[in-house]
């Protein structure tokens, strides 16, 4: 018996061990809500179809338990792209893209996986580092973070992450990190309108804030990266919600921060662009059971 | 658990990368400077750095031993657990006296087979730290669900069940008390299994165990090229490298099967066990089995 998915997920894969490791996540996420599962691999023209097709089968076996998993099989010379027109074709909440390990030349000189899809996607991404401890997939989800960016406006993804929050019976904690007094402060300043003081920077997020009990502000002063860590141990976040101006630098190589693999939570970076997803499929969607249950194993090319 | 014949370089080459890197600058510099620089004063006797290198091997053959023990304990246990869930299978649909005119017994027995199923998915998520409940909801009702989300231990939780469940047969369906008492037997032997797997996961090799090999290897590999260059000239930072190499490759072995649960490549396959027992056990109900798990890229999980 299942119910209707109220969570979409997307999750390519390459079958490294990030990918099996992110299972632990995904069963946290299917713990409170009905997800959704397509796990899409992609494999270049001409490989053997079949060994591949069996390989996809035998991936995060645990994941025929869920209410619907979908598995694809695509063949494609482009990964991005062609996981990019997956996610075109449905609607999905999130997108599971887990840090890889990556040879150390090939990271310095390319952009990563996660960067390319970020570039093509609307849809939220969800990415975790090395460093999240695995005991924080043994639990639910009890604290949802979102770094709060104030050089442009963060009312829908605050509101993305108060609803995840509350589906989750999450407590919200909005975190902003004021720069420390430095020279260059004050050029950077000049090109931005974002509070350099604290208390200013606390009253304009209370005023964004979504008006909702469970909702805690953290101000720091100081490094965005180290204050960080330290900010989200104290609110003990099992997740955190970042602008993808957060999650994204580099002009020639759009390379996903380091600083979030380094995080001691998964991160859901929310895209820049005219936001396709303004509410979660869980917002809307009406829950009804129904009986059967949906795994299906689809080639796609 | 790796099943394949050879590992794939870019898998291991990111775990050994920064050791051997820093240690192939340490072997160029001292190679350069003795025979360019002319500073002989670093050249050490080989031949003492040859005994303590013959130490260290059987250290670390003593330590790589140990770990061993531990995995193969661990996959024991598994393969324990699978003849356990069979013989619990066979002794509720043989052993509790089934009336063809009463649908209660075989409800009985079909519940007690299919809670074993959930009792091994259970306990794979116990060890590796995962949520269980997104996979235990297609067979277990939502207010069972609701009473095993008190427990701390959900796999001794639903032991606990399975045994009120035979009490209920004894007292309402007339299971014979010597036949409960042989399948609570099989009941008591699965807690073993269960304990005997909590025990490798929560106590860690001893620290010493880890600290030291891993200090005195870096150690050697570090006092190498001043044993080598003497001999080698420009030629020691090769010699060194690979020295180093399976030095550093024998103390990361050790250290990677030491935990057989953690959700690693190293694992204990018990994504792949579980499913062995649940098909084993549906096919023994008469149901449609789910299909097998192969191993992905090698990797059997």
């Amino acid at each position: 018996m299942y119910s209707v998915p109220d969570l979409r997920i997307l999750f390519p894969t390459s079958f490294s061990d990030a990918c099996f490791q992110t299972g632990r996540a995904i069963a946290q996420l299917a713990d409170r809500c009905h997800i959704s599962l397509t796990i899409v691999h992609v494999t270049r023209p001409g490989g053997s179809t079949a060994a591949a097709y069996r390989e996809l089968e035998s991936f995060l076996g645990e994941a025929d338990h869920y209410d619907h998993c979908r598995r694809i099989l695509i063949e494609s010379d482009c990964a991005p792209a062609a996981i990019a027109d997956i996610a075109s074709q449905s609607r999905f909440d999130l997108v599971m893209t887990p840090a890889s390990d990556r040879l150390g030349l090939h990271s310095l000189l390319a952009p990563s996986f996660r960067g390319r899809l970020l570039g093509r996607f609307k849809t939220p991404m969800w990415t975790s580092g090395a460093t999240v401890p695995a005991g924080r997939f043994r639990h639910r989800i009890r604290h949802v973070a979102c770094l709060v960016d104030l050089d442009y406006d963060p009312s829908s993804h605050l509101t993305l992450a108060s609803a995840f929050a509350a589906r989750f019976d999450a407590r919200l904690h909005l975190l902003h990190v004021v720069p420390s007094i430095s020279e260059g402060l004050l050029l950077s300043a000049l090109e931005g309108d974002r509070p350099l003081h604290p208390e200013v920077a606390r009253a304009q997020i209370l005023r964004l804030a979504p008006s909702r009990p469970g909702v805690d502000l953290d101000v720091a002063i100081g490094e965005r990266a180290g204050d960080l860590r330290r900010m989200l141990a104290r609110c003990e976040a099992d997740l955190m919600f970042v602008h993808q101006r957060q999650a994204a630098r580099g002009v020639v190589f759009s390379r996903f921060a380091r600083d979030l693999d380094r995080l001691p939570c998964p991160v859901v970076c929310l895209s820049d662009r005219d936001a396709e997803l303004d509410r979660w499929t869980f917002e809307w969607q009406q829950r009804t059971d129904t009986v059967g249950v949906e795994n299906e194993l689809v080639l796609a090319s | 658990m790796i099943v394949r014949d050879h590992l794939p370089w870019f898998r291991v080459w990111p775990q050994l990368s920064r050791q051997l890197v820093l240690l192939f600058v340490l072997d160029t510099t001292v190679a350069v400077l003795y025979v360019v620089g002319g500073a002989t004063f670093l050249a050490v006797p080989s031949l003492p750095l040859g005994m303590v290198g013959s130490a260290l091997s059987i250290f670390l053959a003593f330590r790589t031993s140990s770990a061993y023990d531990r995995w193969w304990e661990a996959r024991a246990l598994w393969g324990r657990l699978v003849n356990l869930s069979r013989t619990l299978a066979r002794q509720a649909l043989t052993l509790i006296p089934a009336d063809h005119r009463n649908d209660q017994t075989r409800a009985l027995q079909r519940r007690l087979v299919l809670l074993q199923i959930c009792y091994v998915h259970a306990l794979r998520c116990h060890l590796r730290q995962q949520m269980p409940f997104a996979e235990l909801r297609q067979w277990l009702d939502a207010e069972t669900i609701a009473q095993l989300r008190q427990q701390a231990n959900v796999p001794a939780a639903l032991l606990l069940m399975m045994a009120e469940l035979l009490r209920d047969a004894h007292e309402r369906h007339g299971l014979d008390p010597i036949m409960w008492a042989a399948i609570d037997r099989t009941l008591t032997d699965i807690t073993d299994v269960q304990g005997g797997c909590e025990r490798i996961k929560n106590t860690p090799m001893p620290k010493q165990y880890d600290y030291f090999p891993r200090l005195l290897v870096s150690f050697f590999c570090a006092l190498l090229p001043f044993g080598l260059v003497e001999g080698l000239g420009l030629l020691t930072p090769i010699a060194s490298s690979s020295l180093s190499l399976i030095f550093i490759t024998l103390d990361r072995i050790g250290r990677e099967i030491e935990q057989p649960f953690e959700n690693t490549v190293q694992d204990t396959p018990m994504t792949s066990l579980s499913r062995t027992i649940e098909i084993n056990l549906r096919q023994t109900l008469g149901e449609r089995a789910p299909r097998e798990l192969y191993p992905v890229s090698g990797f059997l999980y």
